[in-house]
This record gives C-alpha cells, structure tokens and sequence, in this order.
C-alpha cells in the first residue's frame, strides 16, 4: 500500500495551509520522521515529517498552492511497490465544501412513510380553500401520503379558471376570483408586423359575459341628467377637512350609491333577478362598482350599502379599488351584487349605454361633470351638470319604473335634503 | 474591492474603528503582544499602545467588569473573550451590570462595551472550546446579540455594534475564520443592527438560520435546486432584536420554515423563532415549523466522529429540507 501524505490539522480554526516548500522532489529517497514538506498558515509555519521510508513517487500538491486539510500532498511508496493511478489532492468531508451524499428520493420516501393523513389540513391550506371557494375534500393531494399542498389549491384554481363553462360564471361569482391570478400567455408578431395577443382567462371571461347579457336581455337606456353643482361645491370646501377627520379620500359616488338604493327601495324591480320564470326581488341592496385595470374589468360589491353611512362606504371603496387593482379582491368581495354603478366619467364620457351586469336586471351609468348652461326660473345660467344613463332588462323592467327610478336617483342627487327625512 | 478572510475583516474592523474613536480600548487575554489565539488582533497593540490594547490575566470577570466600569467614565471597549465557553465568569457583569445600568439609571449611564466572543465547534475544540451559548443571553432585554456569518457582514457588523451605545455580544464563529474569502468594499460601511438578510431567494421554503450554518444552507441550497426544492435562506445577522418582520414575509411566502442553528436544540433560540410563526403566521403554513439544531448533550465531543454527529452540516440540512418539501 503507497502511503499517502496528508495536510496535518494545524491548530484549531485553519483550515488551509499552503505549501512553502517540498525538501524532496518525485522520485527521490525519503526516510521516515526527516522533514518533508513545509506549510505556512496565518497562524504558524510547519515542517510535515516523512510519514515513510521509501520513494516519493508524486508530489500532488505544488508549492504556493493552498489546500485544505486533510489534502493528499503527495504519495510515498514502499519498498517494492509501484505506481497506482493518481487522485485528486482534495478530500471530502473536511472542509465546508463537504458533499451531499444521500439520494434525495430516499429523504422524500422516509416522509412519506411517516404520515398519512390526506384529509388534515394545513392552516394555509384551510386559508386558501375559504379565498377562493375550493374545496379541498375533491383534490387529489401532492403531499405526504396524498396530502393537499398550498400548491394543489393554487393549481386547482388555475385550472379552474382555464375551464370555464357558461353556466359557471352566470350563477357563480367565484370564477370572477380565480381567474384574476391568471396572466396573458405568450404574445408575438404575424409577418406584417401585426401584434398577436392571445386573451387572457380574465378576458375571455369578460366576453363570454358581455356576449351572454346583450343575447339574453333586451337592453334599453334611458337617460337624465343631474344637477350636480352642490356637490361640487360642497367637495371643494369640504374634502380637505373630511381627510383630515376620516382620513378618506371622499368622492361623489358613495352620495350616488346613497341616492341609488334610496331610490331602489322605491322601485324595487330594478334590484331583482330573472331566475327561470320566476322574478327574484332581493331585499338587500349590494351595490357593485365597475372597476378599470389593465387585465380587465371587474365588478367589486358594497354589502349592505343601506346599513352603511356615507363615509363607511367611501372606505370600502378605497379598500376594494386598492384590492382590484393589485389582485387581491376575495370571493366574497365580487359576491351577490344586486344593482351596478359604472362610471365613465373619470375617463372623460359625456354618456353611455352600459351593459347589465347580468343576472342583475339594471345597470346605472355615471358620467363627466361638466359646467353647462341651463334654464333654471326662466334664466340661463351656469351649472355643473352629470348625465345619468340607465340600461335595463326590458324583460322585467317596464319603461316606466325604470325612468320613475332614474328620475328619483336624479332628486336625490339634487336634493339631499330628502336623505333627512329617512334620518329623522 | 478587496478579498479577505472572516477574522482579516474583524481585524480591519477593530483597527478602523480604533482610529477613528481614540475613546475605544480593548482588553482580552493574550490581545496584545501575541496578537490573540486566533490572531483577531494581530498588530494592533504595536500600532495603537499597550494602554488601548491590554492583555489581562486569565479572568473573564475581570475583563467584562472592567470594560464596563471604562465606559462609565466615558471610554468604549470591545474586549475579546477568548472562548465562548469561559463566558461564565463574566455572567455576573454582563447580565446584571452591563445589560440592567441603562435601563436601571433612568437612561443616566451607558455601557457602550461590545464583547467578541469566539464560540462554535467543527474544529476539533472538546467539550470547552466549541460551544454555543447565544441563547443565554438572547432572553436578556439590555443587551444586542448579533452573529455574523460572511466576512462583509462579519465587518459591518463590528463596526456597527462599536458605535451602538448599548453593549452587545458579538459572536464570530471559529470555524468560519479562515474558510471564507470574499470580496468587501475599500470604503467604510456598517451592517445595520437588527435587519436579517436575505442570502438567497426561493419559493419552497424558508431557511432561518444565523451565523456558520448559513453557508451550509446555501450549500444545500445548490443541491436543492437541482430538485426543484427553490430554498430560501434567511441569515438573521442579529439575534437580539430581531428581524420579525423578514421572518414573517419570508415564511409567509413559502409557507414552510426550517430553522437552522448550531447550539443544542432545546431552548434555544430556534423555539423563540417557532413561536413567533406560529403567533403570526399561522394561517400561512403548510408543513410543521421544523428545527435542525445540535443534540441536547452536555457539551461538543472531542471525538472527530462524535464532532461529526453534533455539527450541523449541508447534508442534515438538504435532508430536513426534502422532507419539509415533500410535506
């Protein structure tokens, strides 16, 4: 057997020596215990004696070059011997470099006999099975012993938002939910140059439904126009001070959302849904607000609006705008709206004739303030004026409840004063 | 840019700082004409005297009670304890006086005094120059514990803890002296107390380790990752405070944890970590919160085997992490 010559652990915390000078060359006598090598370290300088008698048959080490300990610096043979093959200077084990050794199937199988409970799960399992509305009972789990992983919820949505059947998005609202976490797939060019964009989950979506509302209700909009300039005037004293007091951003839609379902209260058609042949009046007043991102459009709701005061529902507006806008919006929050708000006006429009946000029967659009001239006591005079369009299901919406509503929305708006009456 | 070792940055450290601030000494056992053990201080009584360099006799409570009595006339001390191991002596000083005088004068008195403390196994120590003992005083509001694991943070950190008016245990891992070089900047920077860093980003789930086992998780990261297992590690840097906030982010992400530290598994400071992700990150786990620690025997063997079965190594890690990852 050659005898190999080691780097010796030189005191504790070196962990690297390099070689200063070799005393014997390859090939030359060595004898036992005389010094052979010197090293230096940053901490002390010595001499490595001769493990040997013999040859030195290999120097694998040369001088200047560093090593760690525990290296082969070279190889010394017997009487008699002959030469092996040469090996590496580096060992294993001794330095922080060491190696990983075991097969990684053997560490994922020893997991997977340990547990088998596929039907425990795990606190972030249960948080996004309530999100998005999943249950985790029918999923096939990746996990130890067929454990539902976060990862199988996540995949399980994705799916889900790839196979969307009609059906699905009428009746449920969660499909809104889980195809916001999808993105456009690959894009390109044709060879003029055109742009080929494949539409995203969420577009898609958003087409089938638009398509599927103007197929099934016949849409009429009817239009009004409010006098808004009170409004205007009480923003422009007043918002300064109701940051400061609230610490919300006030705008004019939670007035129109308070002046809508005063309204639909009155008429109570508008805040219904055609199921079958059976017309389904709702006696509570969740009112959705289209909101615009680049990925598309999406229809958070204000629960409860009749129950909530003004500025309660100017801060959930906030919320949700914020929450829409960075994917963040829950299956509870596109949930069950029964009438919707549009506003065109933040980009400009003078009017529209917006879609139903159907199964909902009526859809208000709200629009530009603009300062106008108008007749008021005979006289023509300047006033910020708001067009208020209305489409609805001329199925169960007869012209005239519709243009009654629409012109009550208009009364409160102008006449807040009438809110009073509902206060006292 | 220039390379060095981990101990060459704490020497840097310690030199810059001495001459920038000619208030700051230094005491310690064998600092002075020897240039210390590990060779930390290597120079630095030639250049800066025996009054601001001091050898002692070899008696911890004399140096921590020393340094502290200094700077309540005004000096800053970082004295050197040559072995965690031998910090029992000074227990008394550090805990009841150094830990307790700011807080107990109404802010009147300071203690500015940052104790290097040469801790941790894999070098062929026994029982009394290889161990860990961070979780002693990471349970001590008054003092700062930080554990630097690369020579930038080994560095920054130094220096940042010299000029902190609080006093602080510095923990600079033997092991990891002379088997790291990296490249640190030329000009003068700090590593900021209590901010946790975060060596490398992944998705499966979240390493939180601290000091020589960071380098082994990012050595089991690399193997990970050719699996699929994207590991991220988290290096906390300061133990006391720390970094809540990067913990809860990081494992809120992953929604696997897997704590890391060298020191003795039971009470250390990986249960303190385990709780606070189990108080604020419940709802985002998807395994246990998992521990690799050392085993709760007296003391690191002596035997090179039995060293081996103690130490934390990028192997026990990558296993504790495939299984995490199979969960």
């Amino acid at each position: 057997m050659p005898v190999p010559v080691i780097m010796p652990q030189l005191g504790e915390s070196v962990v690297e020596g390099t070689i200063s000078k070799w005393h014997k060359k390859e090939g030359e006598k060595v004898v036992r215990d005389d010094p052979l090598v010197e090293i230096t370290t940053d901490k002390v300088n010595i001499e490595v004696p001769s493990p040997a008698s013999g040859i030195l048959s290999k120097v694998l080490v040369q001088e200047g070059e560093t090593v760690p300990v525990g290296a082969k610096l070279g190889v010394i043979l017997l009487e008699g011997e002959k030469a092996e093959t040469e090996e590496p200077a580096k060992t294993e084990g001794e330095t922080v470099k060491s190696k990983i050794l075991e097969e990684p199937a053997v560490a994922a199988e020893l997991a997977m006999k340990e547990r088998s409970e596929a039907t425990r799960y795990s606190p972030a399992v249960r948080r996004l099975a309530r999100e998005y509305g999943v249950d985790p009972d029918k999923l096939q789990g990746t996990g130890v012993g067929g454990r539902v992983t976060k990862d199988d919820i996540m995949a399980y949505v994705e799916r889900q938002a790839e196979e969307i059947t009609e059906e699905e998005f009428d009746l449920n609202p969660e499909f809104w939910v889980k195809v916001v976490q999808k993105s456009v797939k690959a894009e390109g060019k044709t060879e003029n140059g055109e742009e080929i964009i494949h539409l995203s989950a969420i577009r898609r979506a958003i087409a089938k439904q638009m398509l599927k509302s103007k197929r099934e209700a016949p849409h009429v909009t009817t239009w009004d126009e409010a006098d808004m300039s009170r409004w205007v005037d009480f923003l422009k004293k007043h918002s300064g001070e109701i940051e400061k007091k609230y610490n919300v951003h006030m705008t004019y839609m939670p007035f129109i959302i308070k002046a809508v379902v005063y309204s639909l209260k009155e008429f109570p058609v508008l805040n219904s849904s055609l199921e079958g042949d059976d017309l389904k009046i709702k006696k509570y007043y969740n009112i959705g607000v289209a909101v615009a991102r680049d990925s598309g459009l999406i229809v958070p709701v204000v629960h409860s609006a009749d129950k909530k005061s003004v500025m309660e529902i100017a801060r959930e507006l906030d919320e949700l705008k914020k929450k829409a806008v960075s994917d963040k919006l829950t299956l509870q929050d596109v949930h069950e709206g029964t009438f919707t708000i549009t506003n065109a006006g933040g980009f400009g429009a003078l009017a529209s004739t917006p879609i139903i946000n159907f199964p909902e029967v009526a859809i208000l659009g709200i629009h530009k303030i603009t300062e106008r001239p108008v007749v008021v006591d005979g006289e023509i005079t300047k006033r910020w004026m708001m067009n208020l369009c209305l489409s609805f299901d001329h199925r169960v919406v007869d012209g005239a409840p519709a243009v009654q509503f629409l012109h009550r929305v208009k009364e409160y708006l102008e006449e807040p004063e009438r809110w009073l009456l509902d206060l006292l | 840019m220039h390379k060095v070792t981990y101990i060459e940055a704490i020497t840097e450290a310690l030199r810059e700082e001495m001459e920038r601030d000619d208030k700051l000494f230094m005491m310690g056992e064998d600092i002075g004409l020897y240039g210390g053990v590990f060779k930390a201080t290597k120079g630095l009584q030639k250049q800066f005297g025996e009054m601001r360099v001091l050898d002692t006799p070899l008696s911890e409570s004399l140096i921590a009670g020393a340094s502290i009595g200094a700077t309540l006339v005004g000096l800053k001390a970082v004295p050197e304890i040559q072995f965690a191991d031998f910090i029992t002596p000074a227990m008394d000083q550090i805990i009841q006086q150094a830990a307790k005088l700011r807080y107990r004068s109404g802010g009147s008195y300071r203690v500015p005094v940052v104790f290097r403390v040469c801790c941790g196994g894999g070098i062929g120590g026994g029982l009394y120059h290889s161990q860990s003992n961070e979780a002693w005083f990471v349970d001590q509001p008054g003092l700062k514990v930080v554990a630097p694991a690369t020579p930038y943070d080994a560095k920054g950190l130094l220096k940042a803890a010299i000029r902190d008016n609080n006093p602080i245990i510095y923990f600079e891992h033997k092991k990891l002296y002379r088997s790291l070089k990296q490249d640190i900047p030329d000009d003068d920077y700090i590593v900021p107390i209590g901010k946790a860093d975060r060596k490398l980003e992944g998705e499966t789930l979240s390493i939180i380790t601290y000091g020589l086992p960071v380098n082994y998780a990012l050595e089991a990261a690399k193997e990970l990752a050719k699996e699929n297992i994207k590991v991220e590690v988290i290096d906390l840097r300061t133990l006391l405070p720390i970094d809540k906030d990067m913990i809860l982010e990081s494992v809120k992400k992953t929604g696997r944890a897997l704590i890391v530290h060298e020191a003795n598994k039971t009470g250390g400071v990986g249960g303190e970590i385990a709780a606070i992700i189990a108080e604020e990150a419940f709802d985002y786990l998807d395994a246990p919160v998992t521990r690799v620690a050392g085993p709760d025997v007296p003391a690191i063997p002596f035997s090179p085997p039995m060293e081996e079965f103690f130490m934390v190594s990028p192997k026990k890690i990558a296993d504790a992490a495939r299984k995490l990852a199979a969960y």
